[in-house]
């Protein structure tokens, strides 16, 4: 159930270790995802353990890649390459930015 | 292991109980790691293989935030471990778990078959890089066409790209006059007669003009399919070189034997019976080595030592030679003296053969009785105990200044009879069969 404010700010932050195929494909489709639905009412930050390992440990990150929405709370995860859009939406449980009828 | 509701063994033999006990079996024998992430993405359950895999410091993955799968077909995450980055093929499916939606998810470690894969890429990649810059065209002949081709191959036969070659009939860049050997060499491979075989032959070049190549393929599979994999080289100027080097050789050998003509020539202004008398022994000789087996090289040695054994008797004074009856002591020694004179005059000459030392010793004789050293055997030079058979058979079968012929029969029978003693007895043999039972004449 979405009771979140639709003009709130989400700040997302993308664990990856390495720039691989597959978190490249994570990093697109989050970007892609975003621009669709948050209209700018977002940030993302990519973390890579390989060089911050030290981080996964703040938000107990066990595999990468995995997607962190740390605003606006509360805190949601997602794993994988976030190729299947609706799964992605759900699991952050982004609110749409809707326009003005 | 710990897990938050893993379907435990049963004490009752119910078959709803047996069912839980195969489930539990399943999972925990597993050997890819099972979880079950509930919506927000917290671990509700994870078998032994999954805790394996991500080695939790607690030893438990249960309420673990680990996140929500964001797909639901395979893909690959990565586990950060202490002993390094562990790569996963991760499947999920949507379940019911305490009557709430979860997602089960398998787990499968991929890294050493990654690292296996890459491998394999890298040394794909080596390979490729190798066959592609290579300074020798390489091929694959499959069916009767060109399968494959580097680039090297392409320019060898003056095409700029290899597309242009692939997929063509193998006979259409062979000259037609070697493309029976080709179809033959290509036959024995596929057939399995042999594994490889290396030959020169011919191609056409895009322009229609020749090009000399070496090949040297293997019998190979491709597909399934017999193939055959090769290098190829441009030889063109090996060929070229050779074609240079025997005309050198050519050149150089007539050269040789015109020398050795004027110095034949000299002589016979001073001597005539002389010249002729050592072309005729050269015959006599050379034949009498291809009686004896000799190869091409060494009859012409043969051949070039007989025309030149006695050019030392320019030493000895006319008069001498062409006198009629028996010789002074002195004179006699004066004539003996020629063989010092003839190897003294040749030995400057770097010939391949040993000429002056024949010239030297076409006097000797077996048991040591002749000059100018008294040689026994085979202290004399093979070469020398022919010329000595030859000079002794022409001698005598021909007309001097000083006394008539004696005949080739009397030769013969001189030769015959100082078989062992005086002549070698191989050499005998030989002359007498070509002589006897071959009907050689001695040319005019």
């Amino acid at each position: 159930m979405t009771t979140e404010n639709p003009d709130e700010k989400y700040h997302l932050r993308l664990y990856i270790a390495g720039m691989t195929p597959t978190a490249r494909r994570a990093l697109s489709n989050i970007e892609s995802i975003c621009t669709d639905n948050l209209q700018g009412r977002y940030d993302i930050e990519v973390i890579d353990l390989l060089e911050q390992p030290a981080l996964a440990e703040g938000d107990q990150i066990i595999a990468v890649p995995t997607l962190v929405r740390r605003l606006p709370p509360p805190l949601r995860k997602i794993i994988g390459d976030l190729s299947q859009t609706e799964k992605v939406i759900v699991g952050l449980n982004l609110v749409p930015y809707k326009k003005d009828p | 292991m710990t897990a938050a509701k893993p379907p435990v063994a049963r004490q009752d033999s119910s078959p709803a109980a047996e069912q839980d006990d195969i489930y539990r079996i399943f999972t925990e024998k597993s050997a890819d790691g099972l979880l079950v992430i509930d919506d927000h993405g917290y671990i509700r359950y994870a078998n032994p293989a999954a805790i394996a895999l991500f080695s939790p410091a607690s030893g438990t993955l249960i309420d673990s935030h680990i996140g929500v799968p964001s797909v639901l077909h395979p893909t690959e995450i990565q586990i950060p471990r202490p002993d390094g980055i562990r790569h996963i093929e991760l499947m999920a499916s949507e379940i019911l778990w305490d009557k709430a939606k979860a997602t089960l998810t398998s787990l499968r470690d991929v890294t050493e078959r990654n690292q296996n894969r890459q491998e394999l890429m890298d040394a794909l990649a080596q390979f490729r890089g190798v066959v592609e810059q290579s300074v020798a065209g390489i091929y694959i002949v499959q069916n009767g066409r060109l399968a494959y081709i580097n680039p090297r191959f392409a320019e060898i036969l003056g095409y700029t790209r290899c597309e242009e070659l692939v997929g063509r009939e193998i006979f259409s860049i062979v000259a037609e006059s070697d493309r029976d050997i080709v179809s033959k060499n290509i036959q024995r491979r596929i057939s399995g007669e042999i594994d490889s075989c290396a030959y020169e032959t011919r191609l056409l070049r895009k322009d229609g003009s020749i090009v000399d190549v070496g090949v040297h393929g293997s019998a190979a599979t491709l597909r399934g399919q017999p193939a055959i994999i090769g290098l190829m080289q441009d030889i063109t100027s090996k060929k070229q070189a050779e074609r240079d080097s025997r005309e050198y050789l050519s050149n150089l050998e007539a050269s040789l034997m015109g020398t050795v003509g004027v110095a034949v020539n000299l002589s016979a202004i001073r001597d005539p019976y002389n010249a002729s008398h050592q072309r005729r022994v050269a015959e006599i000789a050379a034949a009498i080595g291809v009686e004896m087996g000799f190869d091409a090289n060494r009859q012409q040695g043969l051949r070039i030592a007989g025309m030149l054994h006695d050019i030392g008797k320019m030493s000895v004074p006319a008069e001498i030679l062409v006198k009629p009856g028996r010789l002074s002591a002195l004179e006699y020694i004066l004539v003996q003296n020629h063989t010092v004179a003839g190897y003294d005059i040749l030995k400057a000459v770097k010939f391949q053969w040993p000429v002056a030392e024949i010239a030297l010793q076409h006097h000797e004789r077996m048991d040591g009785s002749g000059y100018p050293k008294g040689l026994k055997g085979d202290e004399i030079l093979q070469e020398s105990r022919i010329i000595a058979v030859a000079d002794v058979i022409e001698a005598m079968s021909s007309h001097r200044p000083y006394r008539p012929s004696l005949g080739i029969h009397a030769a013969l029978t001189e030769i015959e009879s100082g078989r062992g003693n005086h002549y070698d007895p191989a050499v005998t043999d030989a002359c007498m069969r070509l002589f006897r039972e071959k009907g050689y004449v001695i040319p005019e």
